[in-house]
């Protein structure tokens, strides 16, 4: 590094050289190609040889990859086969064919096995989803082959599709607002979008044998509660739904472990006929041994609980049907194998070293598991695969510090590998071990931009305070309180054997502020993007005398996206319950097996949240109109419509002006006080007024992901100063890119502010390198974040990479395949992320620590 | 009619398998692209007509 | 309304649809619509319009082909 930053603090002036003296002869513009370290020979092959399926702008970056036809047609001809069956029964069957006659897959040096599609450079399609999803691969690069046949297929599905069952009770005009994501996310019933967190736990711990006979007691005791005399009709007729439900579970758990026992089967031929190599062989035999043995049975060491973990992933998120997320905590439910492997040596005897091979090899699955997703969905995670997240660290029950050396292990090996994905989330709390809070840094160091890092205190406290809605009273106690794991980038959710969420009636999809303001400037109608009314008229803004006119012109927009998108959500869920059913993910749910209820339809814990995207153009706007138009007069509300009409064109001095007013970032009460309103009142305000399936209120959950690009070039000018097209903020509550000119810490101040009815807000900063890389860079750090933790604040995410090495990525691409940046909620490759994305990163403000900064962090240098 | 049964790629299910059923068997063909080795496997019946993959020399 | 011909326009079965046009990309939910992404700003903004039909819609600049992800969003 030839950069050295120095400051002059408490009358010495300190100079930030590299931690790591060998650094200073890289030069900056491409450290981060020098930081990478697989752990092992056989983990450098497979990151060389990884199937990276990253998108952006809807397009897949790597040549080669397409949709598979497989799945698509295996789903259909049992869908065919089974009309007449119970719904759920139909559902369980069609899961048991397509694992029954899918193609398996095995790779070269893997140890993990497991894959959804016929191929590994394939992905899977789910028709009976949305079938405009599946219309839009039909037209693309990417269509599955026959097209013909995959055509046909969706034809099939088209009046079966979820998307199909649930437009039905919607406006049309309603649909094409949501359907162009511009003011709000499109419907998941018509992208086929979902989330859940698989109870990992139930497989790893009981095994499905064990789950099978449960149900099996469940279905011959229903049969005698329904022989008993005299027949009550008002109760009795229950046990049919939950007869079903539970044969269901039990036909999906056989047809899973049958599935791991083809890959079993395939592993000693590949073994047998195939290989050569003694050793790998060997391998081959011992990997034959534990794909027999489960998931079917209960894990007896490290190894089987990773291969149980990737079986139930492929099923629950990609197999039965589609759902972004790896969301767990991992440290937590691997830590009792790691203790037989590691600690003990009873079974599968292990070194720490192995640890980390075995989650570098899981990481470099996560990178190259395909996902099928929609357009919406391909656009918005540009240079990534999909959500990928997992989370570590927090505390446990008795609040006592969580963190293990299986933590450690992940961390390090994230480190190593240096993979855009699985993303981590950490649970910052007081009591976490500075040996773990080190290796948290060390990955921020090196420009991960993971792990993100959350308040656990909040957490708990949210999951208790959700629970005391639960529908059946049977909401998170303290303990299941403190297993919180993020859902996706941003929101927490329970964890365990029971009460994780299931599906996207809880949380998820997203609304557009800056885009609602536009509209709400133009009695909503939407001159910009796609000339449509895109909300209810709420006046003409040039007949606003007061400020409070346009607020609430603002929050009717605000309120009616709003219900419309739970109210999507809702309905969507409904249907799942009677058509999407998961048997298998019910199985593995103590609350589904005990209740016999299916997965989708049983909630315990309600988490219900939406999340606010391009928040800060909106509030900086309000900032801006509320001083230059209705207190200061400088200008008028038909001036300011003229000058937005004309995308400033001809009016510059008065967009300076707009852009000078005071803006979110800066500790300036001005600001703050109404964008606190802003977020408080309306924001939140408006959220928590809705009941959703789960009978618990809805909340925000302020993120971006990249939907402040999409709609940043969806959005027209807005009184902030920004030009029409160009990128909002880059999220939650992180202020616009470039307008936080007071430092870190009154970044800070700004954003501990906001407080009521939140869920979760994503703060991204970007720090200086020379300063996290030099030898001060981890004692400042564990300032900033006790200082963070201190104020109450929700999350906070970094980026430490340097502009000179992404201006360098962008001319020469091939050269900085291991530059990795945080773009909002999820880390991706810079060079797979398009040139409008790549300049936004750029355009952040790197933050530099003042001395002022350091006193109030309490820093001792 | 030439079969899988009389192929070198077939690979009879035994009979302790959870899925088993006579005739039945695994096709497990090796593959290699520019990223590497890889093994794909499908059900199939000794009777099934043989593809294009087709090599002879049943076990 | 006058049709401004280098404006995003309705013209029914044109020869020279959004659908085939280099500027143009898939609305994110339903292929039968897109975005035009032609207009791109100075400052390197790309300001989109929605295209509520991609087979019956074209505008003067339309050209043929397709752009890589990188110039797109
Ligand atoms: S499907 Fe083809 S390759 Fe496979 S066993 Fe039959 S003939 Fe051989
Ligand atoms: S440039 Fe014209 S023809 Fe091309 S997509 Fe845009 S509006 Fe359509």
């Amino acid at each position: 590094m030839t950069t050295v930053t120095s400051i002059d603090h408490k009358g010495k002036k300190i100079e930030f050289f590299p931690e790591n003296e060998a650094e200073q002869d890289i030069p900056d513009d491409e450290l981060h190609e020098h930081l990478a370290r697989p752990s092992t020979e056989r983990t450098r092959r497979l990151k060389a040889r990884c199937r990276w399926k990253h998108a952006s702008a809807g397009e897949f970056v790597e040549k080669g990859v397409s949709a598979g036809i497989e799945r698509m047609r295996l789903i259909t001809e049992a869908h065919k086969a089974n009309d007449g069956k119970p719904e759920v029964i139909r559902r369980a069957l069609g899961l048991k064919h397509i694992l029954d006659n899918m193609t398996l897959v095995i790779q070269e040096d893997e140890f993990i096995v497991g894959y959804h599609a016929e191929d590994p450079n394939k992905f899977p399609l789910y028709p009976e989803l949305s079938y405009m999803a599946v219309q839009d691969y039909l037209i693309s690069d990417y269509a599955p082959q026959p097209v013909k046949e995959a055509s046909e297929i969706n034809d099939y599905w088209k009046p079966h599709s979820l998307q199909s069952k649930c437009q039905e009770y919607f406006d049309p005009v309603d649909l094409t607002r949501m359907y162009q994501v511009s003011t709000m996310e499109g419907p998941s019933f018509a992208s086929g979008y979902n989330s859940l967190i698989p109870p990992y736990e139930t497989v790893l711990e009981d095994g499905l044998l064990t789950r099978i006979k449960l149900a099996e007691e469940n279905v011959s005791n229903a049969y005698k509660q329904m022989e008993k005399l005299p027949w009550d009709g008002t109760t009795g007729l229950e046990w049919l739904d939950k007869i079903d439900n539970w044969k269901a579970m039990i036909i999906t758990c056989k047809a899973v472990i049958s599935w791991a026992r083809r890959y079993s089967r395939l592993c000693h031929i590949v073994a047998e006929h195939y290989e050569t190599d003694l050793k790998r062989r060997e391998e081959l035999m011992e990997i034959a041994d534990i794909c027999y043995r489960v998931p079917a049975e209960p894990c007896r060491g490290l190894k089987d609980a990773f291969q149980a973990k990737w079986f139930t992933f492929l099923v629950c998120h990609a197999i039965d049907r589609y759902a972004s997320g790896f969301a767990q905590l991992e440290d937590r439910l691997l830590w009792p194998y790691y203790h037989k492997s590691v600690v003990e040596k009873s079974f599968q005897p292990m070194e720490f070293e192995e640890v980390v091979e075995l989650v570098e090899m899981e990481r470099l699955k996560i990178s190259e598991h395909g996902a099928g997703k929609s357009r919406a969905y391909r656009e918005i995670f540009p240079g990534s695969n999909d959500l990928f997240i997992l989370t570590l660290g927090g505390t446990n029950g008795d609040g006592s510090d969580a963190c293990t050396d299986m933590t450690d292990a992940i961390l390090e090996a994230a480190r190593n590998i240096r993979t855009t994905e699985p993303s981590i989330v950490f649970r910052y709390s007081s009591v976490n071990r500075n040996k773990t809070l080190r290796l948290v840094f060390e990955c921020i160091r090196d420009g991960l931009g993971y792990p993100s890092i959350k308040h656990d205190e909040r957490g708990v406290k949210q999951m208790l305070d959700y629970g005391k809605f639960s529908l059946n009273g049977n909401g998170a106690t303290q303990e299941e309180a403190h297993s919180w794991a993020n859902v996706l980038c941003m929101s927490p959710g329970l964890t365990g054997r029971r009460k994780s969420q299931k599906t996207r009636s809880e949380g998820g999809g997203a609304l557009f502020p800056a885009k609602l303001l536009e509209i709400a400037l133009n009695n909503g109608y939407d001159w910009s993007y796609s000339d449509m009314q895109l909300g209810p008229e709420t006046g003409d803004p040039r007949n606003f005398d007061k400020f409070e006119d346009l607020w609430e012109a603002f929050r009717k927009q605000y309120a009616y996206a709003i219900s419309l998108c739970i109210r999507c959500k809702d309905v969507s869920r409904h249907m799942e319950g009677k058509f999407l059913q998961q048997p298998f993910v019910s199985a593995i749910d103590d609350g589904c097996m005990e209740l016999g209820v299916d997965a989708v339809v049983l909630s315990e814990q309600p988490n219900g949240w939406h999340n606010p995207i391009t928040s800060i153009v909106a509030a900086n706007s309000l900032v801006a109109l509320k001083k230059l138009v209705f207190e200061e007069k400088k200008y008028t509300m038909d001036q300011v419509c003229g000058a937005l009409r004309a995308n400033w064109e001809g009016y510059e001095e008065m967009r300076m002006d707009f852009k000078n007013a005071p803006k979110w970032g800066n500790d300036d009460d001005y600001a703050d006080t109404l964008i606190k309103d802003f977020y408080e009142d309306i924001l939140g305000g408006e959220m928590v007024k809705i009941r959703n399936y789960s009978g618990g209120p809805v909340l925000p959950v302020g993120q971006a992901v990249g939907l402040y690009m999409e709609v940043g070039t969806r959005t027209g000018p807005t009184p902030d100063g920004r030009f029409g097209g160009e990128v909002a903020d880059d999220g939650g509550i992180s202020p616009y890119m470039g307008t936080d000119k007071k430092g870190p810490t009154a970044v800070l101040k700004s954003v501990a502010k906001v407080q009521d009815n939140q869920k979760a807000n994503l703060l991204n900063q970007r720090l200086s390198v020379s300063m996290i890389r030099s030898g001060y860079g981890f004692d400042i750090w564990k300032s900033y974040m006790q200082t963070w933790h201190d104020l109450n604040i929700d999350h906070v995410q970094f980026n430490v990479v340097s502009t000179d090495e992404m201006k360098a990525a962008q001319k020469e691409p091939e050269k900085h395949q291991d530059l990795i940046v945080r773009v909002s909620g999820y880390s991706a490759r810079f060079v797979d992320i398009p040139t409008y994305g790549q300049n936004t990163i750029i355009a952040r403000n790197e933050q530099e620590f003042s001395s002022e900064d350091l006193d109030f962090l309490n820093v001792e240098l | 009619m030439t079969t899988c049964k009389e192929c070198e790629f077939f690979f009879s299910v035994p009979e302790d398998a959870d899925d088993y059923k006579p005739a039945k068997g695994d096709c497990v063909v090796e593959k290699q692209d520019e990223k590497g080795k890889y093994w794909l496997a499908k059900p199939v019946s000794e009777k099934d007509g043989c593809c294009e993959q087709y090599r002879p020399g049943s076990r | 309304m006058s049709v401004v011909a280098s404006q995003l326009h309705r013209e029914d079965s044109t020869c020279k649809p959004c659908r085939s046009c280099k500027w143009q990309i898939p609305d994110p939910t339903d292929p039968n619509s897109g975005q035009c992404t032609a207009n791109r700003t100075e400052a390197g903004a790309v300001w989109k319009r929605w295209i509520r039909d991609v087979m019956n819609m074209t505008c003067t600049r339309h050209e043929e082909g397709k752009l890589s992800f990188r110039e797109h969003v």
